[in-house]
């Protein structure tokens, strides 16, 4: 299916014209009434692959789903292998892989046989918008236990993901998992689809560990390029190494030399559900609020400054006058040369997902981030941010690092599957 | 009585005052209490700052009407009258300090021997009574009202988790209250934890000796008074931090006696205000929720599992409650004004 153009998309007009195919026509039929509730369909529609009939290939030398800004929804599933060998887990990832790469491709579902149960639930319709669905796979560092024969394979930088700090209340049944799948879409209708087919394909083989569900706040303004917000009210992805840049992704995302041959054009995934204690939050005031983070609410500028792409000037500020010295910011990233190769990608979500038992709402930060090593990154973020004033309204209770391996190759691979190398 | 407007401009003009006078205090004494670099801008207590003063019900005259600040909490014209003393020197709060102080001296006092108590109780190898004498000693350690490691390294030694311990529960340095309760509520001999509650015999006796030299700055106690309860509805009303003997409203009631001594303690400063007053309504209700539900369960704090749906619900619109009101303590109680954020030089 050709992607369709901006005007297309926003017009029914040109389903009655017949100048798309009929799955274009039916993603754009969606499409377009989807934009009338949504004032910035607009805007989106000039990203190709924001809209229903965007697709994103899932073949390629890097899995699809690292380096593309957050979706609109998303889910993480985390698993544990049940396969009872070795050939049986290969196969059910490899079924899992083939299913993902028609999914994310869109199209009509296969006829149906009347007598048979239908192949897709039909949850989208006979035919699949795309919807700039990518479905990410990463394993855990259980996988390469002695149960399938893979402890020689293991990726050189994975780990379990370690405890870090006291306010660390980790949830056994939310914490880690042998496989992890990414699946991201525009719209939750999509991801609520593509987590059922794909189950589909792993029976026997995987049993759900955890789940959650993330989403981003819809684009706001002032400009295009404005970070949406988390849930504390702060716009939250500012401050990322560009991923169009490719040296960079090489230094800071793609695995390097040092592992395994199979682990080649890989990368790291860090997932931490972080639960936000939100009705806490909302009793401080705004200019603590501010000082926990480093940054203005309204427009996510560093403190002191208007503007939200604004160098915090860290350098300028060497005694935390401006930006509190344990702010966010500055302890996440102090911007000096010794912690340049410990940036992250950060592709955080938000969760919202019910209550407690104080009747308090659980509501938190899906932190996901990707890198090169999680020990030189990730983990010694997290241990300067173990004691930052903000600990005392947020606390991780679950998540964990898997290794997200190679993509399949080229764009337009048909045999290909996640994890092929790490079987040959 | 003022009406509100001119009430609003007589404020305005003392605030202004007491801003330009607070300044120049705060220059010359180091008020604020926090590191040296940028003492304005951290609080001595974790992740505390001077609060906004939007938060101030008397205060937010400048911008709104004071009514409309305290919309729903009764905005009443004849309310007591407000404090025009603030901001408040650091000064102002060694009182109060004292006060508390010694309050928690007492509540140590009566510890050391719930803990002996406990020791005995473990050594006789009789799990309901030790439990009972757990629960004892749990309830006063929450009285004192220890909130954001205001003691210390012997706080994590009396009431740590095992949460960031490398090796969790297995973890050696994961010892006192919990590490009991995990030992009385999980499946593990009695006798067998005879060692941690030797150890939290003598930890409390620590604790005896570091209460009266724990350092509490104004912002410190300004804060504590809702964050007390804050830490319980978060931690032990969710379940969360007595995972084994779901002993959350016991806790809960103890944290509510901590933030009452707070409360009690600072009352030469707030004098009857709004704020104060309405906070007194909010614990008052929380008591008397914990108190019903106390004697619908024969005189004992139920578990939380134990809570009837009803129950459940009178706590928890209870302590929210509570904490709505309680919210507006640190505004009132501010001893300085933030000052401006420097600008960010460009380029
Ligand atoms: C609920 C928890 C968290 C919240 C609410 C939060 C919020 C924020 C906000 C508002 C910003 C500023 C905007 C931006 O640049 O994106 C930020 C930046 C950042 N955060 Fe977090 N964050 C959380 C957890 C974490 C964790 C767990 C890490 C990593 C260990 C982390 C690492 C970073 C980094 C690296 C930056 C960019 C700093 C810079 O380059 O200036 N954050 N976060």
């Amino acid at each position: 299916m050709s992607p369709l153009d901006r005007r297309q998309f926003l017009s029914r007009s040109a389903l009655t014209l017949g100048a798309a195919g009929a799955g274009a026509a039916a993603a754009a039929a969606a499409a377009g009434a989807a934009g009338t509730d949504d004032p910035t369909a607009a805007a989106a529609a000039n990203a190709p692959s924001d809209g229903l009939a965007g697709a994103v290939p899932f073949d390629g030398p890097h899995q699809a789903g690292v380096l593309r800004p957050a979706s609109a929804h998303a889910r993480f599933a985390a698993f544990d292998a049940t396969a009872p060998d070795a050939g049986a887990l290969a196969s059910a990832l490899q079924a899992l892989s083939y299913r993902a790469r028609v999914l994310t491709a869109g199209g009509a579902t296969s006829p149906l046989d009347p007598d048979a149960p239908p192949l897709d639930s039909g949850v989208l319709g006979g035919t699949i918008a795309p919807d700039g669905l990518t479905v990410t796979i990463g394993f855990g560092a259980s996988l390469f236990d002695d149960r399938y024969g893979l402890a020689k394979q293991r990726p050189a930088h994975l780990t379990p993901m370690p405890r870090f700090a006291v306010d660390d209340d980790l949830v056994a049944d939310q914490t880690h998992g042998d496989v992890l799948v990414q699946i991201a879409a525009a719209h939750r209708d999509t991801v609520t689809h593509a987590m059922r087919e794909l189950m589909r394909t792993v029976r026997g083989a995987l049993e759900l560990r955890w789940t959650v569900d993330g989403f981003q706040g819809a684009s706001r303004g002032p400009t295009r390029k404005s970070s949406s917000r988390n849930l504390f009210g702060f716009r939250d992805g500012t401050s990322n190494p560009d991923p169009a840049d490719a040296a960079l992704m090489d230094r800071l995302v793609w695995s390097k030399a040092g592992e395994p041959a199979w682990a080649a054009g890989g990368t790291y995934l860090v997932v931490r559900q972080i639960r936000m204690q939100v009705e806490f939050w909302d009793r401080v005031g705004l200019r603590e609020q501010e000082n926990m983070i480093g940054r203005h609410r309204d427009t996510g500028a560093p403190l002191g400054g208007t503007d939200e792409f604004q160098d915090p000037r860290l350098d300028a500020d060497p005694k935390g006058a401006r930006i509190p010295s344990d702010a966010h910011i500055r302890l996440a990233n102090p911007r000096t040369a010794a912690t340049d190769d410990q940036r992250i990608l950060r592709r955080a979500y938000n969760y919202d997902r019910g209550f407690d038992r104080a009747g308090t709402l659980d509501q938190g930060l899906l932190f996901v981030a990707y890198n090169q090593d999680p020990a030189r990154q990730f983990a010694r973020i997290q241990e300067r941010l173990n004691d930052e004033p903000m600990t005392d309204y947020v606390s991780p209770v679950g998540g964990g690092y898997f290794f997200v391996p190679p993509g399949t190759g080229r764009t337009g691979e048909r045999s290909g599957w996640i994890g092929r190398t790490l079987f040959a | 009585m003022l009406d509100r407007l001119s009430r609003g401009a007589l404020l305005g003009a003392v605030l202004l005052i007491a801003v330009v006078v607070g300044l120049v205090l705060f220059t010359a004494l180091g008020v604020g209490g926090g590191p040296a670099d940028h003492p304005e801008r951290r609080a001595a207590v974790p992740g505390r700052t001077v609060p906004h003063p939007a938060a101030l019900p008397g205060r937010a005259g400048r911008s709104e009407s004071i009514g409309s600040r305290e919309n729903g909490d009764g905005g009443d014209p004849d309310a007591p009258v407000l404090n025009e003393a603030i901001p408040f020197r650091e000064a102002d709060f060694r009182g109060p300090i004292a006060r508390y102080r010694r309050y928690a001296a007492a509540e140590v006092d009566r510890l050391i021997p719930e803990a002996a108590t406990l020791r005995r109780a473990v050594a006789s190898g009789d799990r309901e009574r030790s439990r009972t004498a757990w629960r004892a000693a749990f309830e006063r350690y929450q009285r004192l009202g220890a909130v954001y490691g205001a003691f210390g390294e012997v706080d994590g030694a009396i009431d740590g988790l095992a949460g960031g311990l490398p090796h969790g529960t297995r973890d050696r340095h994961f010892t006192g209250l919990h590490r009991l309760e995990l030992g009385l509520w999980g499946h593990e001999p009695v006798r067998s934890l005879i060692p941690v509650a030797t150890r939290l015999t003598a930890d409390v006796r620590r604790l005896r000796r570091v209460v009266p030299r724990t350092e509490i700055t104004a912002l410190d106690f300004a804060t504590r008074a809702h964050e007390i309860v804050e830490d319980a509805q978060r931690d032990f009303l969710s379940g969360r931090h007595v995972p084994w003997s779901h002993e959350g409203v016991l806790a809960t009631a103890g944290g509510l006696d901590a933030t009452q001594a707070v409360l009690t303690a600072l009352h030469p400063l707030l004098k009857g205000q709004q704020s104060e007053v309405t906070s007194q309504a909010g614990l008052d209700r929380l008591r008397g929720t914990l108190r019903s539900i106390r004697a619908a369960h024969h005189g004992v704090d139920p578990t939380t599992d134990a809570l009837r749906p009803s129950e459940r619900n009178a706590l928890n619109a209870s302590t929210s409650w509570a904490l709505e009101r309680l919210q507006t303590l640190p505004g009132s109680l501010e001893t300085t004004d933030p000052p401006p954020i420097p600008k960010l030089p460009s380029r």
